[in-house]
């Protein structure tokens, strides 16, 4: 049964700002805002001979309690194209899910492998309309018909296309890393280990980064590889010692079982709720 | 006077007032003039004129481009379909032609993300035939 609204006009959809007074008004009384998740992170990606990779760790946070100890932050665009999100972990995750989209049905429409250029400029005009509101820090890389690319994507909407990159809370220990590391044109093992290194300079020394290090390894021939997890840094401490009790340590002496007596006062039938 | 708020003013309503300026309480509320000039956020009036804008700036990138005849057809078409397809306010229509016609059949966007479709709600139908053809309220 539809419920009439006292409007005009039908409205477009799309975000809406009806409740933004009422919540100022309710933080002004006193009422606590709830803590979104964020991934406080480290991101990084390189570019090297055989193409781009992609590193990631895996923990997502809500203010100082770890949220997620194994998330994933390495997200599918195209076949041939992923990024790696930080910020709120709900933007980063829509936005890339609603570019992804965007670019299937581009390839629906146009019959031919998507760019990733293609990909930076429609997530750099989706995030300045929204002036940051959208707290979206992503690394976008892939490889196309020109060739492996890497684009890093702030949530203002501006992006740089380089050779390394990184994000996130932890990007100054992983660049640190890169800076000391990084040569044009490195070999497949060194790369990786590189970027495992990178990632792990900020899992160790960033309280916003942690557990695993994830890699996406993005070739020239387009063919993807997506190691999760490619390094376990933080392994959880086994146990040493096991306080349970065995069955049977306590000798049972005897054992009386006694029915208990009950009448049924009252019987009802619930009626099935009417959710019309 | 409006004290320091940050925000842009928003469009204040015209037409759903009475001929003599005074809002209709039983259309509106008990609304207060203040809530007229400030806006809540600062990305709701950019929010609101989005789709017009974007629709102006490529009518004018078209023109320019192509000259006056591009945007004039474009608008001829969208003219011609309005006529044909609107429905009434209140039903509820797909917006198949217009979508076509504005390449939104093809894109997915962030109004599809939350979006009105299955909402259980309608407009009330005696305002919004009165709105739509202009009657003064009570």
């Amino acid at each position: 049964m539809a419920t009439t609204l006292t409007c005009v006009e039908i409205p477009n959809g799309g975000f809406t700002f009806d409740n933004c007074t009422r919540n100022a008004h309710l933080e002004k009384k006193g009422m606590v805002a709830p803590k979104t998740r964020k991934t406080g992170t480290t991101i990084v990606g390189m570019v090297f001979e055989g193409g781009v990779i992609l590193g990631a760790d895996t923990r997502a946070t809500e203010d100082t309690i770890v949220a997620d100890k194994n998330c994933s932050k390495i997200h599918y665009i195209a076949p041939n194209i992923y990024c790696c999100g930080a910020g709120t972990a709900a933007d980063t995750e829509m936005t890339t899910q609603m570019i992804s989209s965007n670019l299937q049905l581009l390839r629906y429409n146009t019959g031919r492998p998507t760019r990733v250029a293609t990909a930076n400029r429609m997530l750099k005009q989706y995030l300045y309309r929204y002036q940051g509101h959208v707290s979206a820090a992503l690394v976008l890389g892939g490889v196309d018909c020109n060739g492996a690319h890497l684009y890093s994507i702030h949530p203002h909407g501006s992006t740089d296309k380089l050779p390394y990159v990184t994000m996130g809370s932890g990007s100054l220990a992983a660049m640190a890393t890169f800076e000391m590391g990084y040569k044009p044109n490195m070999k497949r093992p060194e790369a990786m280990k590189l970027v495992r290194d990178a990632v792990a300079a900020g899992i160790f020394n960033d309280l916003g980064s942690g557990s695993n290090v994830d890699l996406c390894i993005i070739g020239n021939n387009m063919k993807v590889e997506y190691l999760r997890p490619f390094d376990v840094a933080n392994e959880k401490g086994v146990r040493q010692g096991n306080y349970k009790y065995k069955p049977g340590t306590t000798e049972v002496l005897s054992k009386v079982v006694k029915p208990i007596k009950f009448d049924i006062v009252s019987e009802t039938v619930q009626e099935a709720m009417d959710t019309s | 006077m409006i004290r320091g708020d940050k925000f842009e003013t928003k469009q204040f309503s015209t037409e759903a007032d009475t001929e003599y300026g005074v809002t209709s309480s039983l259309r509106s509320g008990l609304g207060n003039v203040r809530s007229n000039f400030v806006s809540s956020h600062p990305l709701e009036k950019s929010e609101r004129e989005y789709d017009n804008k974007m629709k102006q700036m490529n009518f004018n990138m078209l023109r320019n481009s192509q000259g006056i005849h591009a945007p004039l057809r474009k608008q001829m078409e969208l003219t011609a379909i309005n006529k044909a397809t609107t429905r009434l306010p209140f039903l509820p229509t797909s917006n198949l032609s217009q979508d076509i016609l504005n390449g939104n059949d093809a894109c997915i966007s962030i109004q599809d993300n939350f979006s009105h479709e299955d909402s259980e709600i309608m407009g009330d139908p005696h305002l919004m035939m009165e709105h739509k053809l202009g009657l003064k309220p009570l």
